[in-house]
């Protein structure tokens, strides 16, 4: 029993330290207040730590995490804000100056208007293809749904992108369509 | 810019890289939280109360501790199983994933208030699964649950009740600071209340002056007690409103009649539960002779009150 239990600990810490990081970026990418992102990060390992027999494995477990981060953040918006002792914990170790260093995107360009203007599903479909980098396969596991529905509403919500631009942002036809549409 | 995929050029509007984001919390928070994290008890599922700033508590870890202990077959047997003996709920409705303190005892019930409150129409007919994973999860009863997931109609009102009671802020382990000592009186004398016989209480080690926890392990029947909260501050709404509420708790009054007491003293308060400054629940339960209201806090104030149909 003590063998199996240190033997899940051991594979947790393995998958701790390669996913850590890419949590973290999650959270920081969509939640300014670093207390409110600490609490995102700890709460979506405090998931993957009670489910972990039952998660899926290899190369699903990146995105299904970022679904957890993402279910944890939504509960955050909806519930106003959470203070947990393990979200704590983890803000007592906020580092200002490499905060300040994690800044909004300077370009106020026509593409930032037009991205804030999408809803919060468009945006976050996007965002999981632009910053986590997830292929379609990966997506319809972060977000729990199919291939197909995935394949359309990125269609969707990348037309919906080019609709809020001006004309001359973006060639919008003959060009070749993107890897993740 | 012209040309240019928007994705690409959205990659390039990422506020922080993985690495940027990874350093803003240091090296020793992050292996604090893992070791954190590897303490929690596995394969169970009691998420959060929300909880406060001010209140440095480890409310989330009871909480997990709380549904996450009951392992012991023998006991599971003798109460109905681990995932009975849980506080919270999931609930995967239309979409929405949303874990919930228990009241009722009635997973599905509680999980219906909650879509009505945060939706405003009456949620779909739901069912309520043990998700092998040692927690409740509720389904509509269109969804499929999956493999190996059984029914479970009722959680334990009375282990409910226990943790309501000593998380309360009227007259439980938050409604003033007590010491150890204090505090452990506190949890036999509602052990013994809520009947639960033979169990123990423990002291854990911790930074704070008072006792503001229990972590309720029906596993091995202990409460344990951490002092991780800090003395009452004046002015604070949640304790405004405990203040408001003791006197209430004083009477005997139905539960209709203190369901009523409980609105008029959030609302002189300036608190409403359209602007969610409080969520309230109502659980009719006929064996109680007057109501009993307790009061936690989480993000928002939850109030319930307990007690006899008018």
């Amino acid at each position: 029993m003590a063998d199996r239990v240190a033997g899940r600990r051991e594979r947790f810490e393995a998958v701790y330290r390669e996913l850590y990081a890419p949590v973290c970026g999650y959270a920081l990418r969509r939640i300014r207040q670093p207390e409110d992102a600490a609490e995102v990060v700890a709460e979506t390992f405090a998931t993957l730590w009670r489910r972990f027999d039952a998660c899926p494995q290899g190369d699903e477990l990146r995105p299904w995490l970022f679904g957890v981060a993402r279910r944890v953040a939504a509960n955050q918006r909806r519930g106003e804000r959470r203070r947990t002792a393990l979200g704590q914990r983890l803000a007592e170790s906020f580092d200002r100056e490499a905060f300040d260093l994690v800044g909004q995107p300077e370009e106020t360009s026509e593409l930032v208007r037009a991205f804030s203007r999408l809803s919060e599903s468009d945006r976050e479909l996007l965002s999981l293809v632009a910053w986590e980098g997830l292929s379609r396969d990966e997506l319809a596991v972060a977000l729990g749904t199919s291939r197909a529905v995935v394949r359309l509403r990125l269609h969707r919500a990348r037309k919906r992108l080019r609709d809020a631009l001006p004309p001359t942002q973006f060639r919008l036809s003959g060009g070749h369509e993107h890897e993740w549409t | 810019m012209s040309g240019r995929n928007p994705i690409d050029s959205l990659r390039r509007l990422s506020p922080a890289s993985d690495a940027e984001a990874a350093a803003v919390f240091s090296a020793a928070g992050r292996e604090e939280l893992l070791d954190a994290v590897t303490e929690l008890p596995f394969g169970r599922s009691r998420p959060v109360r929300r909880t406060t700033p001010r209140r440095r508590l480890v409310l989330v870890v009871a909480a997990v501790a709380l549904v996450g202990i009951a392992t012991a077959a023998t006991w599971a047997a003798l109460r109905g199983g681990p995932a009975r003996e849980t506080t919270s709920v999931q609930c995967l409705i239309d979409g929405s994933d949303a874990v919930i303190p228990s009241s009722s005892g009635d997973p599905a019930h509680d999980c219906a208030v909650q879509f009505k409150r945060d939706n405003g129409t009456t949620a779909p007919p739901l069912v309520a699964y043990d998700n092998t994973l040692g927690g409740v999860t509720v389904l509509t009863r269109s969804q499929k649950p999956p493999k190996g997931w059984t029914v479970l109609p009722s959680q334990d009102v009375a282990l409910i009740e226990l943790q309501d009671s000593l998380d309360d802020y009227v007259a439980g382990l938050n409604s003033s600071c007590f010491d150890a000592k204090a505090a452990t009186a506190f949890t036999d004398a509602r052990l013994a209340r809520f009947g639960f016989r033979g169990w123990t209480v423990d002291i854990r080690s911790g930074t704070g002056q008072c006792v503001g926890d229990g972590i309720v392990d029906p596993a091995s029947r202990t409460v344990t007690l951490i002092p991780m909260g800090d003395p009452i501050v004046p002015n604070w709404k949640p304790d405004e409103l405990a203040g408001k509420l003791r006197p209430l708790t004083r009477g005997c009054e139905s539960l209709p009649a203190a369901v009523a007491s409980v609105r008029a003293a959030a609302s002189s308060l300036g608190l409403s539960e359209s602007a969610k400054t409080y969520e309230l629940n109502a659980v009719k339960d006929s064996s109680l002779r007057c109501a009993s209201i307790y009061e936690t806090v989480g993000g928002t104030i939850v109030l319930t009150v307990r007690g006899p149909g008018g």
